[in-house]
């Protein structure tokens, strides 16, 4: 079952990054030539291009997690044998997978906050919808984390 | 119960926890000391979303991955040979120069020792070069060009110190600017003890020829108007430094995919996705230092390290010499970029109260960093290399040092004379 299901986050986590990324790249690069060539791009496009690397930042973050390609020092785990290397990945990953679920529950209380309050990003766009995928970052983190714990790569 | 979580966070850290994590720890352990809700972490994370110039880190990391997958290394080793072939150690010379724009266009992240290394080793070797000298060229150019636009480490600094807003303003033009001098001292004196050390001909020259050159300028015919989209734009004022990014990956994209057709259309995904992921990792890190940082401040933990520092060194030049050793031993033991986003914020506010300006101490900190790759033992060039090209990391300690010195004397030099940094400011 969770294979399946982590299968299935892969193909929609890499083909959201794709998404994500080419738009950035359309939007910013429209609004170069819009601004030059004819005075002006969208209104709402350098604020789009800012929300997308927020959310590259987030599901790239999540894909890093997959892959656990995340930046560490790894002096230690280097020196280690197999067997004691395997113990300390299990700690240090109940060890993160600890710190996204507080961070996945405090930015799921900061996007609620502004689900009721109403604020919007840009253009009518409301700002709880750009700032979800922190929280939904952090929970798919943690969670990655929690299966290292129980199954240390 | 605080001092617990911090000793829990020194030895998550250093038992090779994600530097994400143990800082997201940091800055919400220290916000629940100071008493303040924890949901200021998500709102510090979303200021990702108020720094215009990150869009660049995305849009080049990109396309240096797209130029790393197609046979760009391959003409630009041909098209650099052609014009520097023919000279005294020319090969060697288009090792260097070769190195240092590919390492500017797809940031040090060992690309260039697995793209380039693996033409220019055995060409140099064929070429006449001994196998230390070759080996040793390889692994230590693999970062020379961390200083030259758009270096993706170079820009970060520049994000990272405007956030900051400490010492002299400037702009990341000047950043730019302040790269090229310290850059060309590094190329004159590693080909002038090149030149030193293949004395009385032992290398035979490759006599030149317009053939050639016309051969390798053909091939390279969709690439080499590149250097104008980035630089023109950012340098005639026309374009800032994001919008030259977007034009860049457009650029890029159209090139590879649709004129060199070296990329198609249904790998360009998984290009992307391989060069999010790094720019994920790195803008994680910077999003949750960010965070971090500003607890640091709050807490005035920076004028403490300045007190404590001027306590016992008590001129710039001082400080300039101890932050070189610990930059030299950082380096070594941090990735660029994580040294970036945690040291710099707190070094910048004691540099500014030696009078240092941001820019100077900028690119001595990248200068640092650059040697730090191939520093033993444990510099990630090394280990790069150990693996590429398939020797014991022993072979490449002895053959890195003598470059490492080399580069010593310059990072010498660019540290105690600001003028080679601030010479167009």
């Amino acid at each position: 079952m969770i294979d399946r299901f982590s299968s299935t986050l892969k193909a929609v986590e890499d083909g959201l990054l794709a998404v994500l990324l080419g738009s950035m790249i359309l939007v910013a690069a429209y609004q170069v030539m819009a601004r030059n060539l004819f005075g002006g791009g969208l209104l709402w496009g350098d604020g789009l291009v800012r929300v997308l690397v927020l959310w590259v930042t987030l599901v790239g973050g999540m894909v890093a997690s997959r892959r656990d390609e995340h930046i560490r020092m790894d002096l230690l785990t280097r020196l280690l044998d197999d067997r004691w290397r395997r113990r300390v990945v299990r700690l240090t990953s109940v060890f993160t997978a600890a710190v996204c679920g507080l961070f996945a529950w405090h930015s799921a209380r900061f996007v609620w906050l502004d689900y009721q309050d109403g604020p919007t990003a840009f253009a009518s766009v409301p700002a709880w919808a750009c700032e979800i995928v922190i929280p939904i970052g952090a929970t798919v983190m943690g969670l990655r984390y929690l299966l290292y714990a129980a199954r240390p790569r | 119960m605080i001092w617990a979580g911090v000793a829990i966070l020194v030895l998550a850290l250093f038992a090779g926890a994600p530097l994400f994590a143990v800082l997201l720890g940091a800055a919400m352990l220290g916000f629940f000391a100071s008493d303040i809700d924890l949901a200021i972490v998500a709102i510090e994370v979303y200021r990702i979303v108020d720094t215009p110039l990150l869009v660049a880190l995305p849009l080049f990391t990109y396309s240096g991955y797209v130029l790393a997958e197609a046979r760009t290394s391959e003409r630009l080793v041909n098209l650099v040979q052609s014009v520097f072939g023919g000279l005294p150690s020319g090969l060697a010379m288009v090792g260097f120069v070769a190195c240092a724009v590919f390492t500017a266009l797809t940031g040090a992240s060992g690309v260039t020792i697995v793209a380039l290394g693996a033409l220019l080793l055995p060409a140099l070797q064929r070429a006449g070069y001994d196998e230390r000298f070759s080996l040793g060229l390889v692994t230590t150019s693999g970062s020379l060009g961390l200083l030259l636009v758009p270096s993706v480490p170079l820009i970060l600094y520049g994000i990272v110190a405007q956030q900051l807003d400490v010492g002299e303003p400037f702009t990341i033009f000047e950043l730019f600017q302040a790269g090229v001098l310290p850059m060309l001292l590094m190329l004159t004196l590693l080909i002038a003890w090149t030149l030193w050390r293949h004395r009385g001909g032992a290398v035979p020259r490759v006599p030149f020829s317009w053939r050639r050159l016309g051969a390798a300028l053909v091939a390279a015919r969709w690439e080499l108007p590149l250097p104008l989209v980035v630089l023109g734009g950012i340098y005639s004022g026309i374009v800032a430094v994001s919008e030259a990014a977007a034009l860049t990956a457009v650029y890029v994209t159209v090139a590879e995919v649709a004129l060199y057709r070296e990329i198609r259309l249904r790998d360009l995904p998984r290009v992307m996705v391989e060069s999010m992921v790094m720019v994920g990792g790195i803008l994680l890190v910077l999003g949750v230092a960010l965070a971090f940082t500003n607890f640091l401040v709050d807490a005035e933990v920076p004028q403490f390290l300045f007190e404590l520092i001027q306590a016992h060194v008590h001129s710039a030049v001082g400080f300039l010499l101890l932050l070189n050793v610990l930059l030299l031993v950082l380096g070594a033991m941090l990735d660029i970029f994580s040294a970036l986003v945690i040291v710099v914020p707190l070094i910048l506010p004691v540099a500014a109260g030696y009078g240092i300006h941001p820019v100077h101490l900028g690119i001595v900190f990248l200068a640092n960093m650059q040697i730090g790759y191939f520093t033993p033992p444990v510099g990630m060039n090394l280990f790069i290399a150990s693996y590429r090209f398939k020797r014991p990391l022993h072979d490449l300690y002895t053959a890195s040092w003598p470059f490492m010195l080399v580069l010593l004397v310059a990072l010498a030099l660019i540290t105690y004379v600001p003028w080679l940094s601030l010479a167009f400011m």
